[in-house]
């Protein structure tokens, strides 16, 4: 393998690694809070493009990307909590909420897709790059617009991160998922912190969409791909710290792209699944988990 | 007569056809140690759950907090009111370190103080409790039990409560701790905050205990001065059996 076509693949799984990190990220905060698995979070993907579409493309309102992407933000984070509302909150206490909850996620994602149908049709659409133009020492190229979402997604992981670390919200999100009635005992209203965290969840998953949006084109079931990815990456990883699904995502993100390059298109996602079938053989909580939520 | 500061009067609470709680009326007097005792199952804990509706309210009965219902709230609101509660297993949030877990109550209680005096405030309660400020930034779940039970208390005085609801802090201690954690009930007493206090260690509830209920298959058997309501044959009997001489 030539260098030129070695930086290709790593370039390409770096960048699936980040699109990957930020989905996982929103799915594995509401694994360790509300101890479910959202089926809407691929729905929400979708609907981060599209909305960020509406915003942002010239023949719809034609505002600039970076405006685009604060409104979808904030339409996101009403979304997510409002289908916490609707979705989780009336199972939560039932023993089998893990279960109903499968069934009224993916309820609610087969409801947003149909929704971006009806609304913005099924003609294939993209959200404007983000930049033109490229960087090239010697024979290696990197697009500015790839440059671009690599900073975007770091900083928007360092962000969370930092949110739920240092900030007063974030410490309650981790006390309520960590243990539910002792933080109740401390005052805090589980539910609203909840919906707070499936808001998050909602946006970084929007703005997975957003990105994927700006180099793929669109349609109303995208997000059901990235999605099975991010389970992929939060099994794999295990969800003991908020980094470890994005230190899987890295890893998920390069494996895929090794082997798009060797297997072919079609037998990546086995290579993937083989390889998350091994890791939890050898190590059931995840590559980088310590302990996992069971359900 | 002074009004009680906490007033229960007809509590129960059944799961299907058990009686956890069998229609228990008590009155706990501001400032005092009421001690809770009763062999294993008799609704001690549960009769704790009811009272802050966490994780299940009472399915009969009222609680008053200084003469006003105290079940007009939500759980969470219940906290915030004035009752506080520690359990019996060391109830802290593992991965936050012992003074976020603290900071986490401080903000609830109060959200409009600046972070310095949160931080301030964490630190006051955590020094009442005698939690040792070196082990302030280590995560809650590396510190020994002893002091993993003082940042409960510590995060459950950080609400300002005016009665504490305090579930066996003696279990699983050594003869030494078990003094310390009464030197801390006794230093939580003097601040003026009500305890009611549950505790099979019945060496320290009856030293530290102003008053004494006796509860048996969720009814209570015997409420009184403690050194007269161990006298009581029902109180032996639930004991050591009522085959007891």
């Amino acid at each position: 393998m030539d260098p030129v076509t070695l930086f290709s693949i790593i370039k390409g799984g770096i960048v699936l690694g980040a699109l990957y990190a930020l989905m996982a990220t929103g799915l594995s905060l509401v694994w360790t809070t509300l101890g479910i698995f959202n089926f809407a979070h691929g729905a929400f993907i979708a609907l981060g493009a599209y909305v960020a579409w509406q915003f942002s493309a010239t023949d719809a309102f034609g505002w600039p990307l970076a405006l685009g992407i604060i409104a979808t933000s904030l339409v996101m984070f009403a979304i997510g909590a409002f289908l916490h509302l609707t979705l989780v909150k009336p199972f939560e206490r039932r023993s089998d909420v893990v279960l109903i909850t499968v069934i009224t996620t993916l309820a609610g994602s087969a409801i947003l897709e149909n929704v971006l149908l009806v609304i913005w049709g099924p003609r294939s659409k993209q959200i404007p790059k983000m930049a033109e133009g490229e960087l090239a020492v010697g024979g290696f190229h990197l697009a500015l617009s790839e440059i671009i979402l690599l900073v975007l997604v770091l900083a928007i992981l360092v962000g969370v991160g930092a949110f739920l670390r240092y900030s007063r919200p974030g410490r309650a999100m981790r006390a309520v998922s960590q243990n539910r009635e002792a933080a109740q005992l401390l005052g805090l209203n589980v539910p609203m912190y909840f919906a707070l965290v499936l808001g998050l969840s909602a946006v970084t998953a929007g703005l997975a969409g957003v990105f994927i949006g700006t180099i793929r084109f669109m349609n109303p079931a995208m997000g059901s791909e990235p999605l099975m990815k991010a389970l992929i990456v939060v099994i794999f990883g295990g969800v003991a710290r908020f980094s470890s699904p994005i230190y899987a995502a890295f890893i998920i993100g390069l494996l895929e792209a090794f082997s798009i390059y060797f297997v072919g298109l079609y037998w990546a996602p086995a290579v993937l699944f083989f390889t998350m079938i091994v890791v939890l053989l050898i190590k059931p909580e995840g590559l980088f988990g310590k302990y996992q939520r069971t359900l | 007569m002074n009004t009680p500061i906490l007033s229960a009067r007809g509590l129960s609470k059944s799961f299907g056809g058990l009686k956890a709680v069998d229609d228990v009326s008590f009155d706990v007097m501001q400032g005092q140690i009421f001690g809770v005792a009763g062999p294993n199952g008799s609704g001690k804990s549960t009769l704790f759950n009811i009272i802050t509706k966490i994780p299940f309210g009472p399915t009969a009965g009222t609680i008053e907090l200084d003469g006003k219902s105290a079940h007009d709230r939500r759980a969470h609101e219940i906290s915030l009111s004035g009752i506080a509660r520690t359990f019996q297993r060391e109830n802290v949030f593992g991965s936050l370190s012992a003074i976020d877990n603290v900071l986490v109550a401080v903000e609830s209680q109060a959200p409009k103080l600046s972070f310095e005096q949160q931080l301030a405030r964490a630190n006051e309660v955590l020094a009442l409790v005698g939690f040792p400020s070196t082990m302030q930034n280590m995560a809650a779940d590396s510190v020994p039990i002893f002091y993993r039970k003082q940042l409960m208390i510590a995060s459950a005085l950080a609400l300002r409560p005016r009665v504490l609801l305090m579930d066996e802090p003696a279990s699983s201690l050594t003869g030494p701790e078990i003094e310390r954690m009464k030197e801390i009930i006794l230093t939580i007493r003097g601040t003026g905050i009500t305890v009611v206090l549950i505790e099979h260690v019945l060496s320290l509830l009856m030293e530290v205990s102003d008053r004494l209920l006796v509860l048996d298959q969720g009814r209570v058997i015997a409420n009184g001065l403690p050194a007269e309501v161990i006298k009581q044959a029902e109180v032996v009997d639930a004991y050591l059996g009522a085959s007891h001489e």
